[in-house]
């Protein structure tokens, strides 16, 4: 009566959620997906939304940023920029992912009275966490830029931001890239602590199924366990390809 | 260089002023939660229809997926409390769940996230300290489990053995207690993250017992296709530690809401409503039946 194909179905979709849990003011592809399918929206999304925050961050915490100008004002602003950017990276990364989490998920309604649906709290939470990690990558990233190769934009006639966007993230875009999928890898992984808190992805699936099903416990974990493998693995080999395809080729020193 | 230590510390001066700000509501006996004041639940809801509900999913027969459909003991009274508060409300009300596991059924009723947690949450005077509760709208008792292959045990032989209990589950405390006050060496205790978990360790013999309230144990193990009683291979102490009464747990301080669940819970039992839905989880057909005549509940005289 509970073939194999039901347990799969199961974990990789989810179970229908119930209406009374969907709010519609909130895009329903969000919340209506479960299992792998919702473990793998969340990753995606908080990478995507990481990656831009990350950027910003790391683009704050330039040693540029708050000596370059000579303009007082500039400068004060770069400081200011430098040391908000600073206590938000070392907070979040100093914190342990299930207490981010749960901050994460209490704090909205907390302070502002704010009803958020489970999935959209959970790729915020996510976000904050791969922005700061990608934050230091990117960093990095800048630090591994060669400064002459800057002067070469300068001297070509490109302003300092097509210098930026043209020159140097491409070029420091490749060098991030194996710590840009490992990255990937761990938020993926991470996200199972999202269970605590009774977002419907894959481990909390995996929970409801050994609670409602008779099924063997040992048998779920080594299906999830096998998922979550699998997954990561074709996650790896997949980001490095896109971001590959992303990168333009020709700009190799 | 100057400009960037001030901006350090006015922002940790920030974060801690922050922390303050969150931790204050919980201390003080008077705030709720900030900018509520107590006793406004019901107004809320009378102004925007919204009634959200703190529900478990993982605890059969309160909630738990059968044929992938969310159902439960919880889940009816869930939707058929929804029904009656209208008449309350003055207004149409629309149900909303948020799921909520065992660690979180408490804490977000006292941020206030939900409006009521329906979790087979046991009243204790441990958590009576954060949140309310309503009536008792189920009863049942905590025994052990264990391998009847063994032999027929009781409450006594498990003193100094090793038991299994489920996580945020309040039967640490009573079995601790109980064991305690009958003089008897105290049994090692072995937290599981759920009941499958601790009904496989009891099946594989790493531990000698699991417990937790009866029915959730002997409908999760028969769910997992193990049966209890005669015809299985686990069985139930017959004498049980400590009794268990299911409550609703609503915001502290509030007691026109509480009164209003209240409210809601008699008039289902005058109608019968509440009947029908208990029949339908703990009647004579049920996994784990517990006749209603022994448990009552007392409405409130109307009038």
């Amino acid at each position: 009566m509970m073939t194999l194909r039901h347990v799969l179905s199961v974990l990789l979709f989810g179970y229908p959620v119930p209406p009374e849990m969907i709010d519609p003011h909130f895009p329903s592809f969000l919340q209506r997906g479960g299992g792998m399918l919702l473990t793998l929206l969340i990753t995606g999304l908080s990478m995507l939304i990481g990656a831009i925050l990350g950027t910003a961050l790391a683009l704050c915490r330039r040693e540029k940023t708050k000596a370059a100008s000579a303009n007082a004002f500039d400068r004060m602003i770069g400081s200011a920029l430098y040391s908000t950017a600073t206590v938000l990276v070392e907070a979040v990364r100093g914190l342990p992912i299930a207490l981010l989490i749960l901050l994460t998920f209490h704090l909205p309604y907390r302070l502002f009275h704010l009803r958020l649906p489970d999935s959209v709290l959970a790729i915020t939470a996510l976000s904050f966490y791969s922005g700061a990690y990608l934050s230091e990558i990117v960093r990095a990233g800048f630090r591994s830029f060669d400064p002459s190769l800057h002067h070469v934009g300068r001297v070509l006639g490109l302003t300092p931001r097509q210098v930026l966007l043209k020159i140097e993230l491409p070029i420091i875009c490749r060098h991030m890239l194996p710590d840009l999928t490992n990255l990937a890898v761990t938020v993926f992984k991470d996200s199972s602590t999202l269970a605590i808190v009774a977002v419907p992805e894959l481990t909390y699936v995996a929970r409801q199924m050994v609670m409602s099903e008779p099924i063997n416990y040992g048998l779920v974990l080594l299906l999830v366990l096998g998922s979550y493998w699998v997954l990561a693995t074709v996650l790896s080999v997949l980001t490095t390809r896109t971001l590959r395809l992303l990168v333009p080729m020709h700009i190799s020193f | 260089m100057k400009t960037r230590n001030l901006v350090f510390v006015l922002l940790s001066i920030g974060m801690v002023l922050l922390g303050y700000y969150i931790g204050k509501g919980r201390n003080s006996q008077q705030i709720v939660s900030p900018g509520q004041k107590s006793g406004d639940t019901l107004s809320k809801i009378k102004s925007d229809g919204r009634l959200i509900v703190g529900i478990g999913q993982e605890a059969a027969p309160f909630g738990y997926r059968e044929n992938n459909e969310l159902v439960g003991f919880d889940v009816d009274i869930a939707r058929a409390i929804a029904g009656r508060l209208e008449e309350y409300a003055g207004r149409k009300v629309s149900l909303e769940f948020k799921s909520v596991t065992d660690e979180t059924r408490i804490a977000w009723v006292q941020s206030g996230e939900v409006h009521l947690s329906l979790c087979h949450t046991n009243i204790t005077r441990k958590r009576l300290a954060n949140v309310d509760f309503s009536v008792p709208y189920g009863w049942d008792g905590k025994g052990i489990l264990y391998r009847r292959a063994e032999g027929k045990r009781d409450l006594d032989w498990f003193a100094g053995k090793s038991i299994g209990i489920k996580r945020s589950s309040s039967s640490e405390g009573e079995i601790k207690s109980y064991f305690e006050n009958k003089g008897w060496t105290l049994p090692s205790l072995r937290q599981f993250d759920n009941h499958a978990a601790g009904i496989r360790a009891l099946m594989d013999g790493q531990i000698d017992g699991f417990t937790d309230d009866n029915s959730i144990i002997i409908n999760t193990a028969m769910l997992a296709g193990y049966k209890v009683g005669l015809a299985g291979p686990l069985s139930m102490t017959d004498t049980s530690y400590s009794p268990t009464f299911f409550g609703i747990a609503a915001p502290q301080n509030d007691s026109v809401w509480r009164d209003t669940l209240n409210y809601c819970l008699h008039d289902l039992w005058l109608s019968g409503d509440f009947q029908t839905i208990y029949d339908k989880w703990f009647g004579p057909k049920s996994m784990c039946p517990i006749p209603l005549k022994d448990h009552k509940m007392e409405p409130f005289v109307k009038g």
